[in-house]
């Protein structure tokens, strides 16, 4: 049952070529290594210094660099997300998707997580040096997997939102560059002083000892009152799943819109024959 | 209709016995007679009447301390379980501390989720005075102490039985007075708390008057400053009248005939003191060979000044420490200074880097290695995979601090004083419970007569604002509720057996010391400290003796000049375990303050230690405890 999406992702050729293209582009590996270097380094200074128990400031290791690998994060799913991932850079996605003999599903459930093993990879290579920064945090290891998992959550659903921002404005490509980036600041900055329930680094703060009621409070629901953590990553979860309707809607438009174009032409080619 | 009513009565009548509601009647009482003194453990009496079906309870009294303006607010409710059978009656004593008269304290009996009885002892209702004296006398003839002094004083008249059993249960008393009473009478735990509050810093005063034979009791005779002879007839008292300079009417009385044994001579000679006392422990025995009651003494112009000299009501309070307990000065609490060294051990910088060049180039050298093979995609990932997953578990099991894993940290920082001629030892511990990751915590004690002084709480969060303790063996501090990164920190203060046995002989040129350990633990880096040297004496084993003869005329090794904590401290025993070291500076530091070793030369002291915590028991499962006890024993009293 577990393996059951796994195998179906297996099976989807847009998956597939871009696993084969992922294990090929050095690139890639290049990125991750380059990520896991700014990271050690992010590490290295927050690391402790001298065995202090220094009652009045919280440890200062886990939280940096959760926040570090979350902005980072963000900002390639954000960044990466809007650009295309697969296939000649001279074929636009729209045209790709117009021409492939694929059903829209396919191609966008394929893709997609084409673009969640990205994010896992750079996600799990960050995984051993939040463990270190955890162990000399005093924070357990269900602090530390719940932060992971609030990490994962919210840079694969910016990955969502980048996708479909993608699918909307590839034309336009400043606008989507700027609507990308603008995005990731109101995520991982704004929306801190906003809307804070929607803030992807309150809620990993709050997900460890550095608790504090005061700065993301918990909601009330159905007579539950669930953490402000909890709250985000659900949050966060919708937004994906919006932005996946939003991206399959777009996808069957164009697909459909390709189709009544080749129609057209085939009719125009036919009456002029 | 009727036959059915006929059943219904006949099953009421058959089953009522059985269904008995329980009906507790409960009477509380405050204080010594109502009298209590702030900033003290006061005694509170409950007497239970049960008159319904046997039952089984707790019975609990809540007081509230600590105060609003140092935020440190907190309820503290003390538990005993009690078990009462049908028609049976129970006293039950406890011993509370009483810090403000703001909030009332409040006593209840409730079994499970039921409250069966409860009463409110309002304290602006209670009798409250700076000084509580309690007179063992068949009279009524101390009450003009209560007029006697500044300070407001009252007298509390206590039947032998009423007499505490536990030492905390004369801490709100500043005198005793014994006379015409014979202590053969009370039970062995009840002349033990009165020994036990006596060495701890109490003041006894023994009465002579025509009974000079209850003088004689071995009870008495042990702590007396003299021995009791007999009874003699003297013509007045001239050298009470000299010595306070107040005429005392010459008239015929009877006076105690004794002579000096240890202690020194108020008024009188040592053939015939009239005023002795000795030192027992930190507290004092007075002697009076006169019956105050009798004329001319009762008269008397002088009495004041006789009975300021015999009480000598001044609270020696080292305002410093009583602050630092209080969490008003930070820097001299034992607790806040330990953890302002570095105890923690984190993994160095230097093994850190070796960790990330390490998971770096190896992820660097396979990704190399994948596009220079070409290998299967499965593989890659694999790799990948299984290095990511090492990486992270090493992570996990190499590079944690170990301490802040735990739950909580436990620490016991302890000094044990033990006195001469004395068999128990003043044990004042200062605890700190500190948990990185919050929760609920308790503190499981040692010692039954256990007393907590003061609590208060540093770091990020807050700590909760109940604490119960059972007043039953074994003695617990349960519900220390902790946020996240937070200390509680509690100042304990409790009387045991002593470890050491020691004589001590003073000659002109050093002392000779015999010292016989009997407790169950070795007493290592035994130091003596007199006349500003330092005599090593190595570790004294459990169980055995040790004699030596210590030189004064030889030539020290150590600067006079040298504060003592930091020359004790060289010769400590090695730390058991890292960080351990901390527990002795901080310990020397808070005992010796910054006293140079010249300073310390009237009287020779034994300093040792014991590697282990001497309040706190270890836990069977879970975190240690962690902490160390001074020890500190006055070699002549």
């Amino acid at each position: 049952m577990f393996w059951l999406p796994f195998r179906r992702a297996l099976r989807n050729p847009v998956f597939r070529g871009g696993l084969e293209e992922f294990t090929r582009n050095p690139v890639r590996w290049s990125h991750g290594v380059n990520y896991l270097i700014l990271l050690a380094i992010v590490l290295f200074i927050a690391w402790p210094k001298e065995g202090f128990l220094k009652l009045r400031d919280l440890p200062f290791t886990y939280v940096p660099l959760g926040v570090s690998v979350l902005g980072i994060l963000a900002y390639i799913n954000f960044s990466q997300g809007s650009r295309k991932l697969l296939g000649s850079e001279y074929i636009s996605l729209r045209d790709w998707l117009s021409l492939a003999p694929l059903p829209g599903g396919v191609f966008l459930r394929g893709y997609l997580a084409t673009g969640f093993l990205e994010c896992v990879f750079f996600w799990g290579l960050s995984l051993p040096l939040l463990v270190l920064a955890a162990g000399v945090s005093g924070e357990s290891l269900a602090h530390l997997g719940v932060g992971a998992l609030l990490i994962l959550i919210c840079v694969g659903s910016y990955r969502v939102i980048a996708v479909t921002l993608l699918l909307c404005c590839e034309r336009d490509e400043f606008l989507l560059y700027l609507l990308a980036r603008l995005l990731c600041v109101f995520f991982i900055v704004v929306s801190g002083f906003v809307l804070p329930v929607c803030n992807p680094v309150l809620a990993f703060v709050d997900s460890s000892i550095w608790h504090d009621p005061k700065r993301l409070a918990g909601v009330s629901f159905l007579g539950l009152t669930l953490p402000g953590g909890m709250v985000t990553g659900g949050l966060h979860l919708l937004l994906g799943g919006l932005f996946f309707i939003i991206a399959s809607v777009r996808v069957r438009w164009i697909q459909h819109h390709a189709a009544r174009f080749f129609d057209t032409q085939k009719e125009g080619v036919g009456g002029g024959a | 209709m009727e036959s059915m009513r006929f059943i219904i009565l006949a099953i009421c009548l058959l089953v009522g016995p059985g269904v008995t509601v329980a009906q507790v009647t409960m009477e509380a009482h405050l204080g010594l007679q109502g009298t209590v003194r702030l900033e003290k453990w006061n005694p509170v009496t409950v007497s239970l009447y049960n008159t319904g079906a046997s039952l089984r309870g707790t019975l609990e009294v809540r007081v509230w301390r600590g105060s609003e303006y140092r935020q440190d607010l907190h309820v503290t409710t003390f538990t005993r379980r009690v078990q009462l059978p049908h028609r049976s009656r129970k006293r039950f004593t406890f011993a509370v501390p009483i810090t403000s008269i703001s909030q009332p304290v409040e006593v209840s009996l409730r079994t499970a989720d039921t409250v069966l009885a409860q009463q409110q002892l309002e304290l602006r209702d209670a009798l409250s005075a700076e000084h509580v004296i309690v007179g063992l006398t068949h009279d009524l003839s101390l009450d003009f102490l209560a007029t006697a002094f500044q300070r407001h004083t009252r007298v509390a008249y206590l039947p032998l039985a009423e007499l505490p059993h536990d030492w905390i249960g004369y801490d709100s008393v500043t005198a005793v007075v014994i006379k015409g009473m014979s202590f053969q009478a009370v039970s062995e735990r009840q002349w033990t708390a009165l020994r036990q509050w006596l060495i701890r810093g109490g003041t006894v005063v023994i009465v002579a008057d025509a009974q000079y034979a209850l003088l004689q009791e071995p009870r008495l005779q042990s702590v007396l400053p003299v021995e009791v002879l007999g009874l003699e007839r003297l013509d007045g008292l001239p050298a009470l009248a000299t010595h306070y300079g107040i005429p005392l009417p010459v008239t015929p009385l009877l006076a105690a005939r004794a002579r000096l044994r240890h202690g020194e001579i108020l008024v009188g000679t040592s053939e015939a003191p009239l005023l002795a006392q000795r030192t027992y422990g930190k507290g004092r025995v007075v002697f009076l060979a006169v019956d105050y009651a009798a004329q001319p003494l009762a008269s008397w112009q002088g009495n004041a000044a006789l009975w300021q000299d015999i009480l000598q009501p001044v609270d020696r309070i080292d305002f410093s420490r009583v602050f630092a307990e209080l969490g008003l000065l930070d820097e001299a609490h034992p607790v806040i200074k330990l953890l302002g060294r570095p105890i923690l051990a984190y993994p160095s910088h230097m093994l850190l880097s070796g960790f990330l060049l390490a998971y770096c180039g190896s992820l660097a050298l396979l990704f190399w290695w994948m596009r220079q093979r070409r290998a299967k995609r499965s593989r890659c990932w694999l790799y990948a995979l299984c290095l990511v997953v090492g990486f992270t578990g090493g992570a996990y099991s190499l590079f944690p601090e170990p301490a802040l894993r735990e739950p909580a940290l436990f620490f016991d920082v302890s000094s044990m004083e033990t006195f001469a001629d004395a068999d128990y030892t003043h044990l004042q511990g200062y605890l700190g419970v500190f948990s990185a990751r919050g929760g609920q915590f308790t503190l499981d004690v040692q010692h039954p007569t256990t007393v907590l002084r003061h609590t208060f709480h540093r770091g990020t969060g807050k700590a909760g604002e109940a604490l119960e303790m059972t007043s039953e063996e074994p003695l617990a501090v349960r519900g220390i509720r902790l946020a996240p990164w937070t200390l509680r920190v509690f100042s304990v203060e409790t009387m045991t057996p002593a470890p050491l046995r020691i004589v001590t002989q003073l000659h002109r040129d050093g002392l000779t010391l015999r010292v016989h350990n009997r407790s169950h633990l070795a007493v290592q880096g035994m130091v003596v400290l007199y006349r500003g040297r330092l005599f090593s004496l190595g570790t004294l084993a459990a169980g055995e003796e040790l004699f030596e003869e210590l030189y004064v005329t030889l030539q020290p090794t150590e600067s006079k000049y040298e504060t003592a904590w930091q020359a004790l401290l060289k010769l400590s025993p090695a730390a058991p375990l890292p960080g351990a070291a901390y527990f002795q500076e901080v310990l020397l530091q808070h005992y010796f303050g910054e006293k140079h070793l010249a300073e310390l030369s009237a009287t020779p002291v034994l300093v040792g230690w014991m590697t282990v915590p001497s309040v706190l028991q270890q836990p069977l499962t879970g975190s240690p405890a962690r902490g160390m006890t001074l020890v500190i024993s006055q070699l002549v009293n």
